[in-house]
């Protein structure tokens, strides 16, 4: 007996088994990174996860309902990992990124108040976030912090992918490191569901 | 190493020509292009073909047909 996770991939929905999830995961994390210099990456993943629906709803039929590893495995290996493609695609968005010390400021909305400015600059610097709210809040007091948050939460990007967290906290982008946060998210997703 | 990346460079370029010359006789889905050109061994795994597709669309060389559609 295993646990299943629901995911939409493609605008379908698939019961897939709590391993696959993980391994599924994994890959498209990888290939967001792959693609994250390239223009318009979002419509190329969400091509490639059209695409890897096809290919599990061929895998299904009345007396599999549930895709599992070996299905996931399959698709990688027919779409192709990260590497397969930047073989045909010429020097790819990871050899800029994976430079040492790639180090950026973001707002971090995964642990906000407000507008996640403290939480990224924190994340930054490599402070406690208290700090940086009791500075903020003092000079909110003294009336020019307002005024600060405001342009700083303008002119900060949002780290919204797996690869713009992990620079904001200035670890280089390797594939260690995303194995590690999508770890991390996993684990939280399991937790969740077992409470 | 140089001579790989180059052989690399090239083979990217051809590629999208032999998506136009696909298109060219019939306007087709993504899957068989990809079908013909892997039975011609042009590429191994079908996620190159997606971002030459949509740079492709974006630079206005192909595009969603209406027949199709």
């Amino acid at each position: 007996m295993k646990i299943t996770v629901s995911i939409n991939l493609g605008g379908y929905s698939f019961n897939i088994d709590e391993d696959a999830y993980a391994e599924l995961k994994m890959y498209l994390k990888n290939l967001e990174l792959h693609f994250a210099r390239e223009e318009s990456s979002s419509e190329i993943l969400s091509d490639i996860e059209t695409r890897m629906a096809e290919l599990f709803r061929t895998k299904l039929t009345n007396y599999k309902q549930v895709i599992n590893i070996e299905d996931v495995r399959q698709a990688i290996s027919i779409l192709g990992t990260p590497e397969d493609i930047s073989d045909n695609n010429g020097p790819s968005a990871r050899d800029k990124f994976s430079s040492p010390g790639y180090h950026r400021l973001y707002r971090d909305s995964d642990h906000r108040v407000i507008g996640g400015v403290c939480a990224g600059m924190a994340a930054y610097w490599d402070l406690e976030i208290w700090v940086v709210r009791l500075i903020f809040f003092v000079l909110a007091m003294m009336g020019v912090g307002i005024l600060v948050y405001l342009i700083l939460y303008i002119v900060l990007p949002e780290a919204k992918t797996t690869a713009e967290k992990i620079e904001m906290r200035g670890n280089p982008v390797n594939i260690h490191n995303i194995k590690d946060s999508v770890k991390k998210e996993f684990d939280t997703v399991r937790k969740n569901m077992k409470l | 190493m140089d001579l790989e990346n180059n052989k690399a460079q090239m083979r990217k370029g051809i590629l999208e020509y032999c998506i136009l010359s696909v298109l060219s006789r019939n306007s087709c889905y993504a899957s068989d292009i990809i079908k013909e050109l892997k039975e011609a061994e042009v590429i191994v795994v079908e996620g190159t073909l997606y971002p030459l597709l949509t740079r492709q669309k974006n630079a206005g060389t192909t595009g969603p047909s209406p027949q199709i559609l």
